[in-house]
């Protein structure tokens, strides 16, 4: 008898009851081969048409993560081969909340920033850098803001950020990720943990980095 | 510099000197009740025995004497349950005790509200309080209530068993800055980080601070849910509380 | 002792809470090991599964086997006798456990007792019964069955509230045993029940847990009960109570129960020595952090420190979330078996 177990990687992420698919129960797995990281989506439910709602969700994580096929079966990866576990995470749960009639869009690298209110954008600087700007009444100001903001993409990047350079980040695997950098940065505002750091850091006077210094 | 001998009721000292072990709280205990009025340190010692009839009676006529209210629920009701949170802590009392000192409490602080909401006290904040989903203990969570709103927090308490969705309008709705979430059961602390998951993807964790507490929950758990406070306990709560409330504010 | 030869699940389970010797250490399951993801495996989700015995059993049965547990339990809740009992339920969906609504308790004082003469009739305790014999028809004799039957202490909290009957505990003594004395007969008659459908132990939650009540509380309230509990109910009974116990495991060892599941508040090590052999020992693998957040490694560290000090039954501490990973879960198994190929 097959183990359904076998080769299936280890469980990054799970779904308890996945609300567009009879409350089933899908999981993320991660595995590493010859090529690099590779992750599979996985049911153990047995209905009909649980196929198609796998298939809906590793297209939705190639749109939305700029993720590509895997060689297994309903396997994805990177193209950079790397692991990058939180993002790969939060774009599994993304999608799997994404509604199934209609196909995701792929995220644009900007955001409308409501506690700011400018418009920040990610501009790929190449080999897997990418800074932050503003735009808006107050752009000028939005140093600390984008410092904050960057350190949330950072985080749920896991990503490296420039110690000399406020705003910007890179990826150690030196490639772009711009559908990644654009679904996490909707995000980026709500990583409290950061951003409250962020806020203390400044309000006991700490020295930012040179290039961020106002 | 206050002593032990200072302090005018015989059941005080004897529960300071048998209970109390770290020198900062026998410090601030000390120092609390040698310079509280008689009156107030005989309603403590009313809610350290946990005798609601007594706290009640006192607390009624402290007021008619016309010692001030806040005085009597800082340094009688507050002053007494500050030491049974310790004695709890330290496993001397366990829940039924600390159940009987939090009705004593009630008794007291049933004549105290209705002066305090009047007076127009500026509040320190609102807490949104609730039990997770599939939680439906209540003790913890209802002993730090009574005490956010002795502290003078407003709370809104979402009692038991609370939905994302329902934590998610009480944040929208009653724009408070600081939430806790409760939890007693092992099998229910998932809900907490799904909770906070949930708060991300509606968009409001930005707009609130949150605290989570009960008897399973650690700092380490608190950490890895993304929450911004832990507390072991209803006193430490306060504490909790008004830190976030300030950094928030 | 000469080391048995290869024994069966069941027979290894039974030497255990008899106290002989085994070929090795059962992986034992006295509460819930159902996860949503062995739901769906077998298609028996939570609340089918807490309230019809087709589902029920085909759920317990995934701890031997896809888990390779020794045993398998039926009853993943906490609930069934006090649904029995009329106290108002939330039965809620797949990933939520079904709960009491002990806010609302439906009775108020031990004149309020009333136990139906036809108790063990009501739906949510037959679908138990059934699923008993359903696991052993479909398991044979192979496997153990252990049931469970609810401790009249947690009876209690269902049917009182928590709250209220903490504190009745403290202003009426007698009136708390009396309570205590007139829920027993549930735990006796649905214990013996389940005996007779064909289980070869019971677990028994009493909820006097280190985090609520005092080891005095236990001595005083508890361990008459439980050593009655021992004599009356036909088999050997696994008392499970949460939170920090060795303050009453000594009391706990005194009752005559088989054995004792315990959590992981309690080192392995202080633990065996408080017991000092009167009581087997089950657990404590470690639920919200080593089953549930940390790995398989994590799993086996927990498992070898328990076979270390000499903890008769391997088995998580308490019922499992339902979120924990089936490798986490088979880790136990796995690491029991690793243990005795190096000793």
């Amino acid at each position: 008898m097959v183990d359904p177990f076998a080769d299936l990687g280890t469980r990054i992420e799970l779904v308890s009851t996945d609300k567009h698919f009879r409350d089933v129960s899908i999981a993320l797995y991660a595995r590493e081969d010859a090529v690099g990281w590779c992750f599979r989506v996985r049911s153990f439910a047995g209905y009909d048409g649980l196929g198609e709602r796998i298939a809906y969700i590793l297209d939705a994580m190639m749109t939305l993560g700029g993720m590509a096929r895997g060689n297994a079966e309903d396997t994805v990866r990177f193209p950079c081969g790397g692991e990058h576990l939180s993002a790969v995470r939060r774009l599994f749960l993304q999608a799997c909340k994404e509604k199934p009639e209609t196909a995701p869009e792929t995220p644009v690298l900007s955001l409308a920033d409501k506690k700011s209110e400018l418009t920040v954008t990610a501009t790929a600087k190449g080999q897997g850098a990418y800074e932050l700007s503003a735009t808006g009444a107050g752009a000028a100001q939005a140093e600390r803001r984008l410092t904050a903001l960057r350190n949330a993409v950072v985080k749920l990047a896991d990503a490296q950020a420039d110690e000399a350079v406020g705003q910007r980040f890179s990826f150690a695997c030196g490639q772009d990720h711009d559908a990644m950098v654009g679904m996490l940065l909707q995000a980026a505002p709500n990583v409290r943990s950061v951003m409250r750091e962020q806020e203390m850091n400044a309000a006991k006077g700490v020295l930012a980095a040179p290039g961020s210094q106002e | 510099m206050a002593e032990l001998s200072d302090i005018a009721n015989q059941t005080i000292q004897d529960e300071i000197e048998e209970y109390l072990e770290r020198p900062e709280e026998i410090a601030r205990f000390v120092e609390l009740f040698s310079r509280a009025k008689p009156a107030m340190q005989d309603i403590a010692a009313a809610i350290i025995e946990g005798d609601d009839d007594e706290v009640d009676e006192l607390t009624a006529k402290a007021l008619v004497d016309g010692i001030d209210a806040i005085e009597i629920m800082d340094d009688g009701l507050i002053g007494g349950m500050g030491i049974v949170g310790i004695k709890f802590r330290e496993n001397f009392v366990f829940v039924p005790e600390v159940l009987s000192c939090a009705r004593a409490m009630r008794a007291g602080m049933a004549h105290i509200e209705p002066i305090l909401s009047a007076s127009g006290i500026e509040s320190q904040g609102t807490v949104i309080m609730g039990t997770v989903k599939g939680d439906l203990h209540d003790i913890g969570k209802n002993l730090c209530i009574m005490m956010l709103r002795g502290s003078g927090f407003e709370v809104i308490d979402l009692g038991v068993d609370v939905a994302e969705d329902t934590f998610i309008d009480a944040v929208e709705e009653s724009g408070a800055k600081v939430l806790g979430m409760s939890a007693l059961l092992t099998t229910t602390l998932p809900n907490m980080g799904k909770t906070i998951e949930a708060m991300i993807d509606a968009d409001v964790r930005d707009d609130v601070l949150i605290m989570v507490g009960g008897a399973p929950v650690t700092q380490e758990f608190s950490d890895d849910m993304g929450a911004d406070g832990y507390g072991p306990d209803a006193l430490s709560c306060v504490a909790v509380a008004k830190e976030l409330m300030t950094s928030a504010l | 002792m000469e080391k048995p030869q290869r024994m069966t699940s069941r027979e290894r389970v039974l030497a255990a809470l008899a106290g002989q010797p085994v070929d090795r250490t059962p992986v034992c399951c006295p509460t819930s090991v159902a996860t949503v993801e062995l739901m769906d495996l077998v298609d028996a989700p939570f609340p089918n599964a807490n309230r019809e015995a087709a589902p029920m059993a085909r759920l317990a049965a995934t701890a031997h086997t896809i888990l390779g547990f020794d045993s398998v339990m039926p009853v993943f809740s906490i609930i069934q006798e006090s649904s029995a009992l009329g106290c108002k339920m939330q039965w809620e969906g797949k990933d939520n456990w079904p709960t009491v609504r002990m806010s609302e308790p439906i009775w108020d004082k031990p004149e309020d007792i009333y136990i139906p003469n036809n108790l063990l009739d009501h739906p949510d305790l037959v679908c138990v019964l059934d699923a008993i014999k359903l696991l052993r028809q479909e398991l044979g004799d192979d496997v153990a069955i252990i049931g469970k039957t609810m401790g009249p202490w947690s009876m209690a909290y269902h049917c009182f509230g928590v709250e209220k009957f903490l504190l009745l505990s403290l202003d009426d003594p007698e009136a708390t045993k009396e309570i205590l004395q007139k829920l027993k007969r549930v735990t006796i008659d649905f214990g013996n029940a389940q005996v007779e459908a064909g289980v070869d132990a019971l677990t028994l939650p009493d909820h006097a847990t280190g985090d609520l009540v005092s080891g005095e509380y236990y001595e005083r309230y508890l361990r008459d009960l439980h050593t009655e509990f021992a004599e009356k109910i036909h088999c050997p009974l696994i008392l499970h109570i949460c939170g920090r116990t060795v303050d009453r495991m000594g009391f706990i060892a005194e009752t005559g129960m088989a054995a004792f599941h315990y959590d992981s508040k309690n080192g392995p090590a202080e633990s065996m020595a408080t017991v000092h052999g009167d009581i087997a020992l089950v657990g404590n693998i470690n639920n919200p952090e080593t089953l549930f957040s940390k790995t398989p490694d994590d799993v086996k560290a927990e498992v070898f420190a328990n076979l270390d000090a000499g903890v008769q039954m391997i088995g998580p501490e308490c019922a499992i979330p339902l979120q924990t990973s089936i490798a986490n879960l088979r880790a136990i198994p796995e690491a029991v078996q690793e243990w005795h190929s190096r000793h």
